[in-house]
């Protein structure tokens, strides 16, 4: 466990909120979920049937959709990690918010391709967000699903911020 | 049968689905009690993708597994749930539209801990397929 000063949070959150800037694309990123990743994530989660490990009616097994949902994350932590370097102490954000489109079922075994881009940034009621779009597509190109992720920077208020 | 003949009502409440919250991202960033705590939270808080989780299964189990076929879903984490509370996604059908292949359904959703307190809350919607009842 690394340790975490919320000042300290207020200013890597703060320099992070200056440099990034909408229309900075992240990624690609990639990866390839297995059957093993699909029986631990129902395990995970506590899924006692996993409806999505039962055969579909093409005959593929399919990941829980759900299993997509930290992508963006894992590309926005990337990318803030980039930009921020090694910093004593790690950033720690919150997922605000999560909007996603699904365009087919999320295949076992074949690659997923992602691509995101920072779309805005805002403060509201003292706090630092970043929204980032992201599009997933399989490895013939079929699109997945697209999202739409709202990160709070930091928990941590902003002091005399008025937004 | 048809859906559209029928089909859910607005007002109608979907089946819900109810989970034992588990921290499925245990020690990494805001999801370690200690480094929670230190930034206000009552401890480590499970993450809003694991929320969701929870709420797509109450969909699947509404309008199948084609949902994942042009189904969508916006959802904010309006309030921390922490580990071991029990979770019960919940919808009601706020609007309905027939379409060429079938009776699309909008919903407002939201999973709520067991003191009845929102921990998300948004928007969803899906496509009954003509022939295929929830």
């Amino acid at each position: 466990m690394d340790e975490v000063d919320p000042q300290q949070q207020l200013e890597l959150a703060g320099r992070l909120y200056e440099m990034l800037q909408p229309g900075q694309e992240l990624g690609p990123w990639e990866t390839v979920f297995t059957e093993e990743d699909v029986r631990a994530y129902a395990a995970a989660i506590g899924d006692d049937d996993p409806w999505y490990l039962r055969r579909s009616a093409s005959g593929g097994l399919r990941c829980h959709p759900a299993m997509t949902a930290p992508i963006s994350i894992w590309l926005f932590q990337e990318e803030r990690h980039r930009m921020l370097g090694e910093p004593a102490q790690p950033l720690v954000g919150v997922h605000a918010a999560a909007c996603h489109h699904y365009l087919g079922p999320v295949p076992v075994g074949k690659r997923l391709i992602a691509r995101s881009k920072v779309t805005d940034k805002y403060i509201r009621r003292q706090r630092y967000y970043a929204v980032v779009e992201t599009r997933t597509v399989d490895e013939e190109g079929r699109d997945v699903v697209h999202s739409r992720d709202t990160f709070l920077l930091t928990p941590v208020r902003i002091p005399g911020e008025a937004g | 049968m048809d859906v559209t003949a029928r089909g859910p009502q607005v007002g109608e409440e979907l089946e819900p689905v109810t989970r034992v919250a588990r921290n499925t991202a245990r020690g990494k960033g805001i999801h370690d009690d200690t480094r929670a705590q230190t930034l206000g939270f009552e401890g480590a808080p499970v993450p809003g993708v694991t929320i969701f989780a929870y709420v797509i299964d109450m969909l699947i189990g509404f309008f199948g597994e084609d949902w994942t076929d042009g189904g969508d879903m916006d959802m904010a984490f309006t309030s921390p749930a922490y580990v071991g509370q029990r979770i019960t996604a919940r919808a009601i059908v706020r609007d309905r539209k027939e379409e060429d292949s079938g009776l699309r359904v909008f919903l407002d959703v939201w999973a709520e801990n067991e003191e009845g307190r929102k921990v998300a809350s948004g928007t969803a919607s899906g496509l009954l397929p003509t022939g295929r009842q929830p």
